[in-house]
């Protein structure tokens, strides 16, 4: 009875730790489930704001306590690090970041006249495409840019050019309303998820228009016309 | 009478390249740490732009400084009437002269020059300012057509260190000069 009771002992605290382990992880995935984390893009956001910082360390120190010694040595290299080495990665990471985190929904939804928009998307009772990709998770994330960026080589770029004369007008309050997506919809980015899935493809209607609608006689909106709210819809919140 | 030290004009472009800097990378901050239109035209437009002008300027400034002392030691030529230099500028170099001379004028605050020194072949000026660090006590002018050796202050402690009796030559003029510069004070 004493060995027994003594050999529980030995193996009580790892019976304690494995089941304080357990405990916290049932927890865990109990409170609520986290999307998964880019990581690449958080280690560069780090390393961003690590440079950032001690490039402006550098150069506050020769500021304040080496004003009267510029031309010393320790000086000078304290501004070229904090002046021309460490503000290039600065500079290159944090435009790499900013644009990558400029996919996402919020950034879109900060500008005023595109609330109605994000709004009526993250409506559960909304019937408009948006919505029903953003309610069913058919995109995962950056809802927005994903079906308004072009697919090629230089969509990207040209719906951040686009985006930068979005910036301006919105600034300058030179847009018109109701806002409406400028030129035609093009079907390449509806068919790149749908156009290889099986649901489509058995669509009769889809079947019969498809050629009219590769061809450009139709396109996808042609049909499904909600896309947003209606037009009348569209006024500033 | 104490003056002020002379503040080099590159401290002044340098102290401004770290501000921008500064200005810069905040920018780059906001925008990494708040990315929205604002704050991506902000840095996009005038982050990257204040800091590649700070890179710049510092670049320059530090190619200026490699330039001139490369040219520690260099001849120059002045006309008669020529400025070498003037009263309040940065004493960046001391002028020995070869053939020719100069004349030392101080401008009162009326705005009239007095002339209070004439300077010939074989003797030196400058060194008022470049050993006090102070910024250049007169307007230094050629009255004939002159030669001078012109001699970085970065250079002058190496070559009285390897050449003793210019620096007695030079020490003695200075502390004569400025006593003579003070008592006008």
């Amino acid at each position: 009875m004493a060995q027994l009771r003594s050999r529980f002992a030995r193996s009580a605290p790892g019976l304690l730790f494995f089941l304080l382990i357990s405990a916290g992880t049932a927890w865990a995935q109990q409170a609520s489930y986290s999307p998964p984390v880019n990581y690449t893009q958080q280690a560069a956001k780090t390393l961003t704001l690590a440079a950032a910082a001690v490039a402006i360390a550098l150069t506050c120190w020769v500021l304040a306590a080496r004003r009267r010694r510029l031309a010393a040595f320790q000086s000078r290299l304290a501004l070229f690090l904090g002046v021309c080495v460490l503000p290039l990665p600065v500079m290159l990471m944090s435009t790499a970041v900013g644009l990558e985190q400029a996919k996402a929904v919020e950034f879109c939804s900060s500008c005023h006249v595109m609330k109605t928009f994000v709004a009526d998307m993250k409506n559960p009772a909304s019937a408009s495409l948006a919505a029903r990709h953003f309610q069913n998770r058919y995109i995962q994330d950056d809802h927005c840019y994903t079906c308004h960026t072009d697919y090629g080589l230089f969509g990207t770029l040209q719906a951040k050019i686009a985006g930068l004369g979005h910036i301006w007008q919105e600034t300058a309050g030179t847009y018109r309303l109701p806002i409406r997506a400028k030129g035609g919809y093009h079907y390449s980015v509806c068919l790149n998820c749908h156009g290889l899935s099986n649901r489509f493809n058995r669509n009769a209607n889809h079947r019969r228009v498809l050629d009219k609608v590769l061809s450009g006689e139709a396109a996808c909106t042609s049909c499904h016309v909600l896309s947003h709210p209606k037009p009348a819809e569209r006024s500033l919140p | 009478m104490t003056r002020a030290e002379a503040v080099h004009p590159h401290d002044k472009l340098l102290v401004a390249s770290g501000i921008l800097t500064l200005f810069g990378l905040g920018l780059a901050i906001l925008y990494v740490l708040n990315s929205t239109p604002y704050t991506m035209v902000a840095f996009l437009a005038l982050g990257q732009m204040t800091i590649v002008v700070a890179g710049a300027i510092f670049v320059a400034v530090v190619l200026w400084d490699l330039k001139n002392r490369i040219h520690a030691v260099v001849e120059k030529q002045f006309a008669a009437g020529e400025t070498v230099f003037r009263q309040g500028d940065y004493p960046d170099r001391l002028y020995l002269i070869g053939a020719g001379e100069a004349e030392a004028v101080k401008t009162a605050p009326d705005g009239s020059e007095v002339p209070v020194a004439r300077i010939k072949e074989g003797e030196f000026f400058g060194e008022i300012g470049v050993l006090s660090n102070v910024p250049r006590t007169a307007t230094v002018r050629a009255v004939t057509a002159m030669k001078v050796l012109s001699i970085h202050r970065g250079y002058l402690d190496p070559l009285m260190t390897y050449m003793p009796g210019w620096k007695d030559r030079i020490i003695d003029e200075y502390v004569q000069r400025k006593a003579r510069d003070e008592e006008r004070h």
